[in-house]
């Protein structure tokens, strides 16, 4: 019996250290002491942003530009997400700097019988700008454009006040950390343990851009925010937004329409709003504002796309480009006399296209690095044998057909030219922009 | 620590007990094998040692162990080891051709980097430091013939700690997937780290001894 439990002992002795090692995973621990030198961000949150008074400073120079915008005898650009240059127009041939209004996280506007409806990182703001000089922030509609935002401690819709949004400086900083890593082999990446740095949000708010007996003002052909009837319209990622300005003082969100992703610029005409998308233009009929309803889709092929309308046709600019990955340059007319069946008219071979804007029977449009074109499109099957004129060095992004004077954005300069003669632009006045780009 | 008290121990009572027999009181353990994760065999090294002990008695003796260990640790660095053990050795189970055999080796490993020059950063500096290094196996031992001559295949664990000291002067790409780029500076500078390794493998070795 005694041998028996001895042999027992001598197996189990064995089969235990077997069955560890059937078991086993081997692994490699690594704990890292490590210590940099490094420049630790000082961040703005977005308590701070709502909690801060937004005043009108001196003019200051342009770092970049984004959307233009013209209301009264006041051109409003956009520096994407710093704020609002405002210059008072008056005199087209010597705009004169009014001041900045900065709005951190601020890429759109719209102007409503005297009411600057802007966003601001995730909220909607409005200011009274009955005093151009002094604009006054009169309403905030608070996480109007959430998003959701990716952190640490998993996704959230909303950014709270707590959330950093901005950095204001950097500090130079040396930093101690100690983390923990285990490496086993078929893991892609290693198990991750870090105990010195905090939560930080990725706050990138997708936002958005331009704008009936109501005085309203003219965005350009890239805007983002269109202000029609009382209404203000405006992209968010794959949905444009419809809030109510019937308090002008303070606009309500009403509803919003699923289109898909890609779309990029808005231009309401009449009763419809004209979206255009980098997969085709978007008709949505908005005869009863508080129920916009997609009514029709033109496609093409993936490109950006600006749109400009008149009573039958819609002009819309195709180009290459990183970000909405197109392979053709193209002016294309679309005929939209039954908004329900957009067709297709004719296909005009360009250069590198961007915004346009039309004047009566003018077409002008911007090439980019390129330059600036004007057509007759009268003759639609014909526009290219009716070129006006063509300035090829004086680049562009945006138009703007404004009452007193054709307004072009470009990267380097935003200049403004008499078209009182069609056939012969005069310049009057280029406001120069310092752009890094 | 505790191990050695414990091998003096065993050295102690065994020489008591079996001081009287007569038998051959020198042992070699000669032993090849592989250094795995786990039994896929993925990303494995290779170990080879020799163990030279005293028989106390015809079971059980003590010695030293010195060898060459190479390790692939986390699919890129590569490392040298060169071990320098007190090592045991037990043969037990009934008596026959083939018995089990039990060993441990424990102490000290040397250790470099071997890593192929091209696939480390010429900016970093990287200072290696050995560590502890202890071995337990346990397998079977076959008799071959009416000497001490014997085969041997086992299973074991071994485990060796590395310490490694890093500098890097160069700025250093900042990289941490949780964070976002825009909202960090992208680059590090005067960046040094210490990191304590733990190596843990799997040993399966063939061996012969006499």
């Amino acid at each position: 019996m005694k041998n028996a439990i001895h042999r027992f002992l001598n197996r189990l002795g064995l089969f235990v250290p077997l069955l560890l090692f059937f078991t086993f995973s081997g692994c490699d621990k690594f704990h890292v002491d490590e210590t940099y030198e490094t420049k630790v961000p000082i961040y703005l949150t977005m308590g701070d942003v709502r909690s801060s008074t937004f005043t009108i400073v001196e003019p200051k120079p342009f770092e970049s530009t984004g959307k233009i915008y013209l209301y009264k005898d006041y051109l409003f650009v956009n520096e994407p997400n710093k704020g609002i240059h405002i210059y008072n127009n008056t005199n087209p041939a010597d705009p004169k700097a009014i001041g900045f209004l900065p709005i951190l996280g601020n890429f759109d506007l719209g102007i409503q019988n005297d009411h600057l409806y802007a966003d601001n990182i995730v909220d909607l703001l409005t200011f009274d700008i009955s005093d151009i000089n002094k604009p006054v922030l009169i309403d905030r509609q608070k996480d109007v454009f959430s998003v959701t935002y990716k952190s640490q401690t998993g996704n959230r819709d909303v950014i709270t006040d707590n959330d950093p949004v901005s950095i204001i400086a950097y500090k130079d900083t040396i930093v101690n950390s100690t983390y923990e890593e285990t490496y086993y082999p078929d893991q892609k990446d290693l198990v991750y343990y870090d105990s010195s740095t905090g939560s930080y949000n990725n706050s990138g708010s997708g936002s958005n851009n331009s704008g009936s007996g109501n005085q309203i003002g003219i965005a350009g052909s890239l805007a983002r925010f269109a202000i029609s009837s009382n209404y203000l319209y405006s992209i968010f990622q794959d949905r444009v937004k419809n809030f109510t300005l019937q308090n002008p003082k303070s606009p309500k969100y009403v509803n919003e329409v699923k289109l898909g992703f890609g779309i990029e610029t808005l231009f309401p005409y009449k009763n419809s709003l004209f979206v255009g998308a980098n997969n085709g233009m978007h008709i949505l009929d908005i005869s009863v504002p508080t129920k916009p309803v997609e009514i029709a889709t033109y496609n093409h092929v993936l490109a950006c796309d600006p749109v400009v309308v008149n009573d039958n046709y819609a002009f819309v600019t195709l180009r290459t480009g990183t970000v909405c990955g197109g392979s053709q340059n193209v002016l294309e007319v679309v005929d939209i006399k039954d908004l329900k069946k957009p067709k297709q008219v004719k296909v005009y071979d360009m250069a590198h296209p961007h915004g346009l804007a039309l004047s009566g029977d003018f077409l002008y449009l911007s090439e980019g690095d390129f330059g600036l074109k004007s057509f007759n499109v009268k003759d639609v099957l014909n526009i290219k044998d009716n070129q006006i004129q063509y300035l090829d060095d004086l680049k562009s992004r945006d138009i703007i057909a404004g009452p007193k004077s054709l307004i072009v954005l470009g990267p380097q300069s935003i200049c403004q030219f008499d078209y009182s003669n069609k056939a012969n632009l005069k310049q009057l006045s280029c406001i120069s922009i310092n752009d890094k780009k | 620590m505790k191990i050695y008290t414990l091998c003096l121990l065993v050295f102690i009572l065994t020489g008591i007990q079996e001081a009287s027999a007569q038998f051959r009181r020198y042992i070699n353990h000669t032993e090849f094998g592989v250094l795995a994760y786990s039994l896929n065999m993925k990303e494995s090294g290779f170990t080879a040692q020799t163990f030279n002990g005293y028989l106390l008695n015809p079971d059980f003796a003590i010695g030293g162990t010195t060898g060459y260990d190479r390790y692939l640790v986390s699919n890129f660095s590569n490392y040298s080891v060169i071990p320098v053990s007190l090592g045991a050795r037990f043969t037990f189970g009934a008596p026959a051709t083939t018995r089990f055999i039990a060993g441990l080796d424990a102490g000290y490993g040397f250790v470099w980097d071997s890593t192929p020059k091209e696939k480390l950063n010429p900016n970093l500096e990287t200072k290696l430091n050995g560590g502890i290094r202890i071995n337990p196996e346990v397998g079977l031992r076959f008799k071959m013939a009416e000497n001490s001559t014997f085969l041997s295949v086992t299973l074991g664990y071994q485990y060796l700690n590395v310490k490694t000291e890093n500098k890097f002067e160069m700025p250093m790409p900042y990289y941490d997937y949780n964070l976002n780029y825009d909202y960090y500076p992208l680059n590090r500078t005067d960046y040094t780290s210490s990191v304590k390794e733990d190596l843990h493998r799997l040993t399966i070795k063939v061996g012969f001894g006499f």
